[in-house]
């Protein structure tokens, strides 16, 4: 379900003074996708990002007429995630640092657990995402999955526009990498 | 035309990903595509959807229904909010006609046969000169807390009983229905005892359904990860995950005892879309949920719910199966929609109800 900017405000207010449970879940379904990807990108834990989301969206509803002067819904939804889904994290892996590689295997079609489908190709290039330092990776994320400006990553993970044209070309220069690998294999 | 660099390409492809780019970069930038085959091979792959989400809003809706249950056990979505969209619904009795029939529809895809068996007999494993025990009587629920945090509902007619020292040893024994939110703790499982099943908790919240007079017993999984072990199937382990929901039934037969196993089923769980309600833990909302079941069934629920006592003097009529979801309504409103359905005779007498 997409809303746009005017419907969510809509939305917003029957919640926070109609206590409107349709209006609420016409909210959570719209935002519930991205929230998840990016709270599961941090954690690599479905169950525990679940969690996570679940509980920022509570708090949607429990904040009551607070919920009306929000702003920018969305991004207000993103930076609870990133704060909540970091504070899951065991304490060592707290700081941005590099994460292991993945086995390619949880991105292919054989995985039943897995909740998307890949071409060899794609499955190649979510490795490679997956591999890239987790700050890069969310950064690269942000902006090509879930569609965000320069400005919204900014705000949301609190870094500068230069720190983001550093990551997004790293990302983007990995990925030519992976695709020149898996067009021109050594033998 | 000049080729730019590597990283003023980067540069560029990022701000058209972001939405930032000027109308001149974007020029700029497709110049730049038609000079570099490379680089359009980049971009296009880059720019296609990069995967194919099967049933992404099947997602949202199934965890939205996860998320109701959550916020309805905090105390959020009140009876009263819930009393009132009911009241509305009843007074024009076909339209809630007309919600049971799309309603089966939309769970046709979900639903799963249930066999049914016989009863099952718990066996205490706690010692009871040491252990607290709570009791829920027909037609009320229960909410506790347990010394470790953990949150249990209980249903109605249902008993839960644990040791005193319980955060150096978590085990419960459960008659009846539950619905578990379990605190994190590695160093102590969490282990709840049925009589044929030993369930270890190794995520946090679920649903077991384990009453005596009925013939199936059921763990059902909302979140998490719940490791099921048998009694009577010695090394035998089933991990459930998220929405599975798992089925013991007992196979014993009166006059042959020889052959005394349970037999076990492992399916998912019943989600009514049009109601974002999962049937098995509709009890914490407040809610019944029946897909195709016998009067019989649905007499014995209405029993527990509303503590009247159903006496059938008509046999056949026990066989007729219902569908439906039923919000906070009262007795009578129940039986009321279940005549639209498939007529029945009934006479109420004070706490008894008698079909014929």
């Amino acid at each position: 379900m997409t809303l746009n900017i005017q419907e969510i405000l809509v939305l917003q207010n029957r919640v926070a003074y109609a206590r409107d449970e349709q209006a609420y879940k016409k909210l959570f379904l719209h935002f519930y996708p991205s929230l998840f990807r990016f709270s599961n990108s941090i954690l690599n834990n479905e169950s525990i990002a679940e969690e996570v989301v679940s509980d920022v969206m509570m708090r949607i509803w429990e904040m009551e007429i607070k919920l009306a002067y929000i702003d920018k819904l969305g991004l207000y939804l993103m930076t609870s995630i990133k704060n909540a889904s970091f504070n899951q994290l065991p304490k060592t892996e707290k700081k941005l640092v590099d994460i292991e590689v993945i086995d390619e295997n949880d991105f292919t079609n054989e995985n039943p657990e897995s909740r998307y489908i890949y071409t060899e190709l794609q499955s190649r290039t979510e490795k490679a995402i997956q591999n890239l330092p987790k700050q890069c990776q969310l950064i690269y994320r942000l902006i090509r999955e879930e569609g965000l400006s320069y400005k919204e990553v900014i705000a949301i993970l609190e870094i500068s526009q230069n720190t983001i044209e550093a990551q997004m070309r790293i990302a983007l220069k990995r990925l030519r990498q992976t695709l020149n690998a898996y067009l021109y294999p050594k033998k | 035309m000049k080729r730019i660099t590597e990283n003023q390409f980067y540069d560029l492809l990022s701000l058209k990903l972001s939405g930032d780019a000027t109308p001149e970069q974007l020029n700029l930038l497709q110049d730049q595509l038609q000079l570099n085959p490379e680089w359009q091979f980049l971009y296009d792959q880059i720019l296609q959807q990069p995967f194919s989400v099967k049933d992404e809003n099947k997602f949202a809706e199934l965890a939205y229904a996860v998320h109701t249950t959550k916020m309805h056990l905090k105390g959020h979505l009140t009876e009263n909010a819930l009393k009132s969209k009911e009241e509305k619904l009843i007074k024009n009795s076909s339209s809630k006609v007309i919600q049971i029939l799309k309603y089966v529809s939309a769970v046709a895809a979900c639903l799963l046969t249930i066999f049914l068996f016989k009863t099952v007999f718990l066996r205490s494993k706690i010692n009871t000169s040491n252990s607290n025990e709570v009791t829920t009587k027909k037609g009320s629920k229960s909410n506790l807390k347990l010394p470790d945090g953990t949150q249990v509902w209980l249903n109605s007619d249902s008993k839960l009983v644990y040791a005193s020292d319980f955060s150096n040893n978590r085990e419960v024994e459960l008659i009846g229905e539950a619905f578990f939110d379990v605190t994190h703790d590695e160093r102590h499982p969490f282990i709840i005892h049925t009589g044929k099943a030993n369930i270890k908790v190794l995520g946090t919240a679920f649903n077991v359904r384990n009453y005596p007079s009925e013939k199936k017993q059921q763990t059902t999984l909302m979140r998490g990860k719940i490791e099921v072990s048998f009694t009577d199937r010695i090394g035998d382990k089933i991990i459930l995950k998220p929405l599975e929901k798992l089925i013991i039934q007992n196979n014993t037969d009166k006059s042959n005892t020889s052959s005394n196993q349970s037999t076990v089923e492992l399916t998912k769980v019943i989600y009514a879309s049009s109601d974002s309600t999962i049937a098995e833990t509709s009890w914490v909302n407040d809610k019944m949920v029946f897909i195709n079941e016998a009067l019989e069934n649905i007499a014995a629920e209405l029993e527990r719910h509303f503590a009247v006592k159903v006496i059938f003097k008509n046999q056949e009529v026990k066989r007729y199966r219902y569908t439906g979801v039923f919000g906070n309504v009262t007795l009578e409103n129940v039986l009321m929609i279940i005549q639209l359905s498939k007529k029945i005779n009934y006479k109420t007498e004070g706490n008894v109800i008698t079909i014929y």
